[in-house]
C-alpha cells in the first residue's frame, strides 16, 4: 500500500466515551484527532532498502533447494571445543512459530579454554570463556550479521554481503578477513577493541554517524565507552594479541581489574582485589596455557603485589 | 492495508500455500510500506524496521504451507511485525542497555517550546509530543488514528482488553491537548 490514508472518523469505542464527556473536553478531544490528521509521524521508508529486501527475499523464494519444511537447523553451525566440548553451553533461542529464531551461542565459563563454532557460510568465531554471540536464522541468506558480547576471534569467509559484528557500542563491517574483538560493556574504561590480523575492517561507533576508520592488518582500534571521541587508531604490535585462542594472554596498559574478570571467566572463581589494585594498568603477556596460580604470580610480580587463597579463590593485596 | 479486502488476503494465502511466488510478491508490494510503518511505530529506527520487515517476508515464506487460510492473513502480518519488533527490542536492552540511553535523549525539543503555537508549528509539535510518548500508548494511537484499525483489532494485535486499547488512545488525546494548552498558556503570558 502506498498511498496515505486520512481516517478522519472516530472509532466506535472513542465516540462513544467522548459522547459521555462534557461538552468543552468532547469538543476538545474531538479537535485534537482532527488536528492529529497533519501530524503522523514522518516513517518515510527507504526505497532503496525496500528494493533491495524485495530483491533478497525473492532471491530466497526462488532458490531451487527451499522447499516447505526446510528450516535453518542447528546441524548448520559446527561447534569444535577445545577440551571443552562435552561441557559446551550451546543456548538456541527458539520461542514460537511466529517468531523470529535466533540461535545464542555461549562460551561457558570456567572451561580455562576457548570455542570455535563454524557459522553457516563458513566463516569461523573463536570465542573466549563467557563471551555470547547471537545471530538470526537467516544469517547469511540476506545478510551476515552477529552481536557479540565479549571477546572473539573472527576468520570470516569472502562473499559480496558485507560481515557485520555489532557490540554494545561499535560496528566492524568486513567483507572477508581475520580480525579479533573485545567488547566487555562492564570493563574497567570500557572500550570495543578490535585488531587486524589479515585484510582491511571497516569499525564505527553505534553512537555517532560522525565517523568510521578503516583498519588494516596489523593495526588496532579502540572505540571508548561514550563512542564519540574516543577513538584511536595506533599501527600496532600484534605478535602477542591473539595470543588467548590458545590459552595464552596479553594485555597492553590494561587495568588489573579488566585481567581479573578474563581470569574470573576463564576459571569461574573469585577473584578480589582493593581499587587501588583494580584500576592500576598492567602490561604482560605468555605464549602458552599456564595455571591460574601462575598468571596471579606473574601479576604479583610485575606489579609488586601479594596475592593469597580465600574461600573460593583469591584474593589480591598490597604488600 | 485498510484497502485491501479480506478476501484478496485469502486468496494470498491459498497461493502461499501453494508456493506460488507472484502471490508472494502481490503480498510484499501491497503489505510492505504499512508493515514498515508498524515497525517503525515500534522501533523508532529505520534500520531496524526495514531489517524485521526482511526477516517477516523470509518467515512468512518458511511458514507458508502452515497458513490458514481461513484465518485473518492481515492480522498475522501485523502479529508477525510486532513478534520480530519486540524481539528486536529485547535484545538490544539486553546487549545494549547504555546505548538506548544514548538512543533516546530526553532533550532537544525545548527550543520548540519557545515558538508560539501557529498552524506551522503545531504539527510539528504533535508529532513530537506522539513520538515521545509512552511505546504502548502510542502504539495503539498510532494504529488507530493512521492505520484505522478498530479498537477490537488493536486488542487482538497488542493482547489487550478493548477497553484498555480505548483508554490508551484517550489518554493519548488528552495529552496531546494537555500539551496544547500549555503552549497557548505560555503564549499568552507573553507579551
Amino acid at each position: 500500500m502506498t498511498t496515505r490514508r486520512h481516517i478522519t472518523e472516530i472509532p466506535d469505542g472513542l465516540a462513544a466515551y467522548i459522547k459521555e464527556e462534557h461538552a468543552a473536553e468532547r469538543d476538545a478531544l474531538h479537535s485534537v484527532w482532527n488536528l492529529c490528521g497533519d501530524a503522523r509521524p514522518d516513517y518515510s521508508l527507504d526505497a532503496d532498502r525496500k528494493a533491495g529486501i524485495r530483491q533478497h527475499i525473492l532471491a530466497v523464494v526462488n532458490r531451487p533447494a527451499d522447499r516447505p519444511g526446510i528450516r535453518h537447523t542447528l546441524r548448520l553451525i559446527t561447534v569444535r571445543g577445545y577440551a571443552v566440548a562435552a561441557s559446551l553451553a550451546l543456548l538456541v533461542a527458539v520461542s514460537f512459530n511466529l517468531a523470529p529464531d535466533v540461535y545464542i551461542v555461549r562460551a561457558p565459563v570456567g572451561s580455562g579454554s576457548t570455542i570455535s563454532l563454524d557459522l553457516p557460510d563458513g566463516s569461523t568465531v573463536t570465542l573466549a570463556p563467557g563471551s555470547v554471540v547471537s545471530f538470526s536464522e537467516s544469517f547469511a541468506q540476506t545478510r551476515r550479521r552477529v552481536t557479540l558480547k565479549g571477546e572473539a576471534f573472527f576468520d570470516v569467509s569472502s562473499s559480496d554481503i558485507p560481515f557485520v559484528v555489532d557490540t554494545y557500542n561499535a560496528r566492524i563491517t568486513v567483507r572477508g578477513t581475520r580480525f579479533s574483538v573485545r567488547a566487555w560493556a562492564d570493563d574497567i574504561d570500557a572500550t570495543t577493541d578490535v585488531r587486524v590480523d589479515e585484510g582491511r575492517v571497516s569499525v564505527a561507533s553505534r553512537r555517532s554517524h560522525d565517523w568510521d576508520v578503516l583498519l588494516s592488518a596489523g593495526n588496532e582500534i579502540s572505540v571508548a565507552g561514550a563512542g564519540r571521541d574516543g577513538a584511536e587508531s595506533t599501527s600496532a604490535d600484534l605478535r602477542h594479541a591473539f595470543n588467548w585462542i590458545d590459552g595464552g594472554y596479553e594485555y597492553k596498559n590494561e587495568p588489573i581489574g579488566n585481567v581479573l574478570a578474563d581470569l574470573k571467566r576463564q576459571h569461574n572463581v573469585l577473584i578480589e582485589a582493593p581499587a587501588s589494585i583494580m584500576f592500576r594498568p598492567i602490561s604482560i603477556f605468555n605464549q602458552v596455557n599456564i595455571s591460574l596460580e601462575e598468571v596471579l604470580g606473574d601479576i604479583s610480580a610485575t606489579v609488586g603485589i601479594m596475592y593469597r587463597p580465600i574461600s573460593g579463590g583469591f584474593e589480591l593485596y598490597e604488600k | 492495508m485498510r484497502s485491501i479486502t479480506e478476501e484478496q488476503f485469502r486468496s494470498w494465502s491459498l497461493g502461499l500455500r501453494n508456493s506460488d511466488r507472484r502471490s508472494y510478491t502481490a503480498l510484499f508490494d501491497a503489505t510492505y510500506d504499512a508493515l514498515h510503518r508498524y515497525g517503525m511505530y515500534i522501533l523508532q529506527d529505520q534500520s531496524a524496521a526495514s531489517d524485521i520487515l526482511q526477516d517477516v517476508f523470509l518467515k512468512l515464506w518458511q511458514i507458508r504451507s502452515n497458513i490458514d487460510p481461513e484465518r485473518s492473513l492481515r492480522a498475522l502480518m501485523y502479529q508477525m511485525v510486532r513478534n520480530y519488533a519486540l524481539n528486536h527490542e529485547r535484545q538490544r536492552r539486553r546487549h545494549f542497555a547504555e546505548e538506548l540511553e544514548a538512543d533516546h535523549p530526553s532533550v532537544g525539543f525545548d527550543t520548540m517550546t519557545d515558538e508560539r503555537l501557529d498552524a506551522d508549528s503545531l504539527g510539528k509539535h504533535l508529532t513530537h509530543w506522539i513520538e515521545e510518548m509512552p511505546a504502548r500508548r502510542r502504539e495503539a494511537f498510532l494504529l488507530s488514528r493512521y492505520e484505522g484499525l478498530t479498537h477490537e483489532e488493536i486488542a487482538a494485535l497488542m493482547d489487550l482488553a478493548p477497553k484498555t486499547v480505548n483508554n490508551h488512545i484517550v489518554l493519548a488525546l488528552q495529552h496531546l491537548r494537555q500539551q496544547m494548552q500549555e503552549i497557548e498558556d505560555r503564549d499568552e503570558q507573553t507579551p
